[in-house]
């Protein structure tokens, strides 16, 4: 195999590395937001997804078992936000920020308790390896796809879109909100969730304490840039991936460890997601709806 | 019908949440207090050594206003952001480039201590509120929302003050790796915050009273002056507030250059109060957690004031919780769990009606409450 | 309608309280099938609120709601659907970015047979033939794969009821429909209702227009302060009978009965007059420039030339306005809704950027740094605004009365001192305020989100009518969602302002309104003025007008001014 060749295929191995996480997450803040939640508390959810799926998985032995511990972890998280801004109104991004903030006490103090490390769990069983990647790598590359269809040619698309956009005209129509509502933010949890367990069970091989280090944000970011749409917002994730694939590339060939510049490298991935963000100018293509508490009997 | 969601409670000249507040916190305690005996610990020693720890006795006591101090200036920090309606997640960073700043200029600047330590609050006044003008700027005229780009700008302040300047360029010992850790040099003996009560062993510097006269001038600032006004209607209403002639952009960034200060400040604080240096291993999460004290003080200057010393003297008690061995992430549990809580003031809506009607048998229950309770804010 | 024949639909005895205040006490009403049945009453008489326990969107407090006999079940919108009810809001119930028949389906989508269907597939193209069907039988003109927010007022009004006729309904409740409709538009939907009924149809319409109620209603019910006060066959009362049910005492003042439309307003007056052959030339639509001539004797305090602008997504909205308005009159606009009213009443503010000339008292607005540039710069010249959207840009509603009043005047005495807020003159100028406008509640510190809409209004107009250094008015749609006695309390702030010597800017879309005020009326046509006419002109010149048609209006204006009239008096009833 000429070098370029071995390179390329190293490239794209590292992206299906780097990529699934950013995609199952955006995934899900597409979801959520689409249907008029704001869900800033992706982060929080990845955690609670990488931590639950770690921890059942070296419970149990079985990695499938981690893998639906975690779907379910994200899941019941995002049940929590829902009651806070569904049933409560609260503020959606106030709900999210706290929920982040409790992921991120609540796992550490749980790390501690049940695996006494402050730092890393013990080494988890992984998800056995198709093509040389876990069966989540493959789930995020059809996902997009998939939820692309739900929203264009399903009846549920449909209804998530109008009740994102104008929930009044789809109750009018016979649409129940909140209850899609709430079904949109737990199945954005189970998604996050998911994508927290491809970064413990199916990459990295145990729990970090630094999971899920800011990838919910970058997912965010992500969803916001495709414009609020599956196939955008995992168009733009794999351009993440890439950025980080490039990063660490860079990062190895100048050994940048050594002379210190670690840091330097390190913040370009999010430096060059503001940009991003600051040239696409994407505030107006977000559902009408979006973060606007729906009152039932409000006028 | 008014709906009193959260963010309409802001801008209430009602007493309401701080009750949601004090609902909140002693739920949470009440919450951790379980979680605690279900892991099978000792929760009533814990809690014992959580109040010792943070009020028994001279130092404990300088440990809590010490750390309050610091918590009340990031509060304010997003406190001062909320007025114009911006959700600052950025205290963090802000908070890093302040304190990066106050180390730089503590040890560089060769003045006398009455200028010393207000160049070097100066300074990370002004490192902490140019760090925050850049998500003014992306917000006002790219339309990028904030609470995405000071989330990817605290990641980018500290990958690139502690990943790089740090233990790189302004590294104490340069070239060898293994000192690298050392952070900065130390700043100037002159620039060192004097300590109120050294010879009781508490190490409560002047951060004190700095931090209140801050929070002071905050308060008297957003609630007395034009300026204030104008941005408390920028918050409320940028569309109304720009039609009848004040300029959004420009309030939008004077408050988060002030928010950005006071985030600056607050590093300042810990730097010239106790570290002395810009440490080579420095994650506080201070700048996070003003997001709670914030929150749970109701976003208002004297809330910030009261929620950052609560949660001041929860940090200072929670070092001792490692003796029955529980992990001091434990307050931040606290903590999020609390303003998890205050997200929805409408949890406690049943249980304030039920007080209020008891408190006061001619005041008509639930919609007119929230005039009525009408005062100073 | 005989006693035997069975309700489509029947409320009995129905009870809301919204935190302890009745907004609908005891009311039972019935509409039989093929009947038209109007409802009528000021805002916050209960319509709305009736409607929505109607529809199952509220729960009554007490009574019930019967469709052909069966009881619906309180608080179940989809129920109320089923038994075949159907609601045209006020407020369009459409999402912008789906098309026509995306959001006629909306809800109750047909689905694809087989496999499909397990997967919820739509059946796209049984749905989009289904919903042009429904629009070819009922003779509603659409395009089913427009989005709906591409559309007009008028074609959005059709796809509401093409949406309630897919569904299958068999009582129609349309929420006053000719609000946001021109007088042509009106007559259009008019015939439309009349055909559903027909069709042996129920229709509940509701509206504020007591002349065209009389023509399309069989029955008349008059709700107020939530009780039925009156039901008369629509053959068997008057207009007056009706304002009198309506308003109550307030009836008997000449000016409620302008406000509604139903007393001599100022063109029936002039209609008594002996029409010369002058009075024509006084209604033809006469080209702008025809105007300065005629004007010289005083110079105009605004001159706008050549403005162009677009709306908001940047398509053309403003092309090529000229204007002229002197001090001391009130100048009404009239047009179809979207044909730049908008976007001029927002350049004339400072909110939105054009091209062209304008002139303040010969200041120009759009030099580099001139007061068209900037909301404030305009503010400073003396220009106010009462915008449409007043919650938007009038008000924040989560601060107090006094903070709003303040708004826009807090660096001057006495809202400030010095630098600092003067908390003790602000609370003394806001209770004058207050007081002078009738502001209820007149306490200024409840928040102004918390104020009904006519008090929100009066608020806005005490604000910005009370400054009197106003050179420049421009007051949209300034009685929209008022009751009669808040609209007539704006009217009167208005023309204080005019007789104080301010120009005044009046966008309305209710001609009676604009007969009312205005000294003259210009007529905007896609984003030009397509002619000027006398306060008394009929909607017989007006219409074509409106609807872009020059010549006719000039015609009938020149050759038929006389039997334009006797259009007018027939339309009056």
């Amino acid at each position: 195999m000429s070098p370029l060749a071995q390179t390329l295929l190293d490239a794209l191995h590292a992206l299906l590395e780097f990529a699934p996480p950013l995609v199952l997450a955006a995934l899900g803040g597409v979801l959520s937001e689409k249907s008029g939640v704001v869900n800033i508390g992706l982060e929080g959810m990845m955690r609670f997804g990488a931590f639950f799926a770690a921890a059942v998985a070296i419970g149990t032995g079985n990695p499938w078992l981690g893998l639906v511990a975690g779907a379910l972890a994200g899941a019941t998280s995002a049940a929590l936000h829902a009651l806070l801004s569904l049933r409560y109104r609260a503020d959606q991004v106030v709900s999210g920020i706290a929920l982040n903030l409790v992921a991120m006490s609540l796992v550490t103090f749980l790390l501690e308790a049940i695996f006494g490390s402050a730092g890393v769990s013990p080494p988890s069983p992984q998800l056995p390896r198709i093509f040389g990647h876990s069966a989540l790598t493959w789930l995020a590359v059809v996902l997009p796809l998939a939820m692309h269809w739900i929203f264009t040619r399903t009846a549920l698309g449909l209804r998530i879109r109008a009740v994102g956009e104008h929930p009044r005209a789809a109750a009018t129509a016979g649409v129940s909100v909140l209850k899609l509502r709430a079904l949109c933010v737990i199945g954005s949890g189970a998604l996050a969730g998911l994508g927290g367990a491809t970064l413990s069970i199916g990459i990295l091989g145990q729990f970090d304490v630094r999971m899920p280090a800011g990838q919910g944000f970058m997912a965010l970011a992500a969803m916001i840039f495709g414009k609020w749409t599956p196939l955008g917002a995992a168009a733009a994730c794999v351009f993440f991936a890439l950025a980080e694939v490039v990063q660490r590339s860079l990062s190895l060939t100048f050994h940048a460890a050594d002379l210190h510049l670690e840091g330097l490298f390190l913040a370009l991935p999010y430096a060059l997601t503001l940009l991003l963000l600051a040239l696409s100018r994407g505030r107006t293509r977000a559902p009408a709806a979006d973060g606007v508490p729906y009152d039932p009997e409000g006028r | 019908m008014a709906s009193s969601t959260w963010r309409q409670s802001l801008f209430a000249p009602a007493r309401a949440p701080l009750w949601s507040a004090l609902f909140a916190i002693l739920c949470a305690l009440t919450i951790c207090f379980i979680a605690i005996l279900a892991t099978g610990k000792d929760a009533v020693n814990g809690y014992a050594d959580l109040l010792q720890g943070a009020l028994g006795g001279a130092r404990p006591l300088g440990e809590s206003a010490l750390k309050g101090s610091v918590l009340v200036l990031t509060g304010l920090s997003v406190t001062v952001a909320f007025t114009v309606g911006l959700f600052n997640i950025g205290a963090e960073g802000q908070f890093i480039w302040g304190a990066l700043a106050a180390a730089v200029v503590g040890n560089a600047l060769p003045l006398p201590a009455f200028l010393a330590i207000p160049a070097a609050l100066g300074a990370a006044a002004l490192a902490g509120g140019l760090w925050a003008l850049i998500p003014a700027w992306l917000k006002t005229a790219r339309g990028v929302h904030e609470v995405i780009s000071t989330i990817l700008l605290n990641w980018v302040a500290i990958d690139l003050v502690n990943g790089w300047l740090v233990s790189g360029p302004l590294s104490v010992a340069t070239g060898s790796a293994d000192v690298s850790v050392a952070g900065t040099a130390a700043i100037r003996d002159e620039a060192f915050l004097p300590r109120l009560f050294a010879q009781s062993g508490s190490r409560l510097d002047l951060g004190l009273p700095i931090a209140l006269a801050i929070a002071a001038l905050v308060w008297l600032f957003l609630t007395r002056t034009r300026r204030g006004f104008e941005w408390r209607c920028v918050g409320a209403g940028p569309d109304a507030a720009r039609a009848q002639g004040i300029p959004n952009a420009r309030c939008i960034a004077e408050a988060m250059f002030l928010s950005g200060a006071l985030a600056g400040v607050a590093g300042a604080l810990i730097i010239l109060g106790t570290e002395h240096r810009y440490p080579g291993v420095f994650r506080t999460g201070y700048g996070f957690d003003g997001i709670a004290v914030a929150l749970v003080g109701g976003v208002t200057a004297p809330g910030a004031v009261l929620a950052g010393f609560f949660f001041g003297a929860l940090r200072a008690g929670s070092t001792r919780l490692q003796l029955v061995g529980i992990h001091p992430s434990f307050a931040e549990l606290i903590q999020g769990l609390a303003v998890l809580l205050v997200a929805a003031p409408r949890i406690f809506a049943p249980l304030l009606a039920r007080l209020r009607g008891r408190a006061s048998v001619s005041a008509t229950a639930g919609v007119g409450a929230s005039s009525e309770v009408g005062g100073a804010t | 309608m005989s006693e035997s024949t069975q309700s489509a639909l029947e409320l009995r005895g129905i009870v809301k309280r919204f935190g302890g205040v009745a907004a609908v006490e005891d009311v039972s009403l019935a509409v039989a099938p093929g009947e038209v049945l109007a409802l009528i009453g000021e805002n916050g008489a209960g319509k709305s609120t009736l409607i929505q326990i109607a529809c199952g969107l509220y729960r009554s407090d007490a009574g019930e709601v019967r469709m052909n006999g069966a009881l619906l079940p309180a608080g179940e919108p989809s129920a109320a659907i089923a038994a075949g009810l159907g609601v045209v809001y006020q407020h369009f119930m459409l999402v912008g970015p789906l098309t026509v028949w995306e959001n006629v389906v909306l809800g109750r989508e047909p689905r694809r047979r087989g496999v499909g269907a397990a997967l919820g597939l739509v059946d796209r193209d049984r749905a989009r033939g289904e919903v042009a069907d429904c629009a070819k039988r009922a003779g509603l003109a659409i395009d089913v794969d427009a989005p709906a927010e591409s559309l007009s007022v008028a074609a959005q009004q059709r796809v509401e009821i093409i949406k309630q006729l897919w569904r299958g309904a068999r009582v129609l409740i349309l929420d006053e429909p000719t609000a946001v409709l021109s007088s042509s538009e009106a007559d259009e939907l008019l015939r439309t209702v009349r055909g559903l009924a027909a069709e042996g149809r129920g229709v509940i319409f509701i509206s504020h227009k007591l002349r065209e109620v009389l023509r399309v209603a069989d029955r008349v019910a008059v709700l107020r302060r939530g009780r039925l006060v009156m039901t008369a066959q629509a053959t068997e009362t008057t207009a007056e009978a009706l304002a009198e049910a309506v308003l109550g005492a307030a009836a008997r003042s000449a000016e409620g009965k302008a406000v509604l439309g139903v007393a001599p307003t100022r063109a029936a007056t002039t209609d008594a007059r002996a029409p010369s052959p002058g009075a024509a030339a006084e209604l033809i639509g006469r080209p702008p420039n025809l105007l300065q001539e005629a004007d010289t004797k005083s110079a105009p305090r605004l001159v706008a030339r050549d403005l162009v602008c677009t709306d908001n997504r940047g398509r053309p909205a403003l092309r090529g306005l000229n204007l002229e308005l002197r001090a001391g009159e009130i100048l009404g606009i009239a047009g179809v809704d979207g044909n730049g009213q908008t976007e001029l009443a927002e350049v004339l503010t400072g909110l939105r950027n054009c091209a062209g000339a304008l002139l303040l008292d010969g200041e120009d607005g759009l030099a580099p740094h001139g007061w068209a540039r900037d909301p404030a710069l305009a503010r400073a010249r003396g220009v106010v605004h009462l915008p449409a959207d007043r919650h938007r840009l009038a008000l924040c509603g989560l601060l107090s009365l006094e903070e709003n009043l303040s708004l826009g005047h807090q660096r001057e005495e006495p809202w400030a001192h010095g630098m600092f807020i003067d908390r003790a003159g602000r609370r003394a100028r806001a209770n004058e305020l207050l007081a002078a406008f009738d502001v209820r509640p007149a306490d200024p510190l409840a928040r102004a989100g918390d104020l009904s809409g006519g008090n929100q209004q009066k608020l806005v107009a005490a604000r910005e009518l009370s400054d009197l250094r106003a050179r420049l008015v421009i007051a949209v749609q300034p009685s929209r969602g008022l009751d009669f006695h808040a609209t007539s309390r704006v009217h009167s702030a208005l023309t204080a302002a005019r007789d104080a010597g301010a120009a005044v800017l009046v966008v309305s879309l209710d001609l009676d309104e604009l007969r009312a005020l205005a000294d003259r009326i210009a007529v905007l046509y896609e984003g030009r003025v397509a002619g000027l006419c006398a306060p008394d002109a009929s909607d017989a010149v007006l219409g074509p007008l409106m609807l872009g048609n020059t010549s006719a209006a000039a015609t009938i204006a020149q050759t038929g001014a006389q039997q334009g009239r006797a259009q007018t008096e027939a339309s009056r009833g």
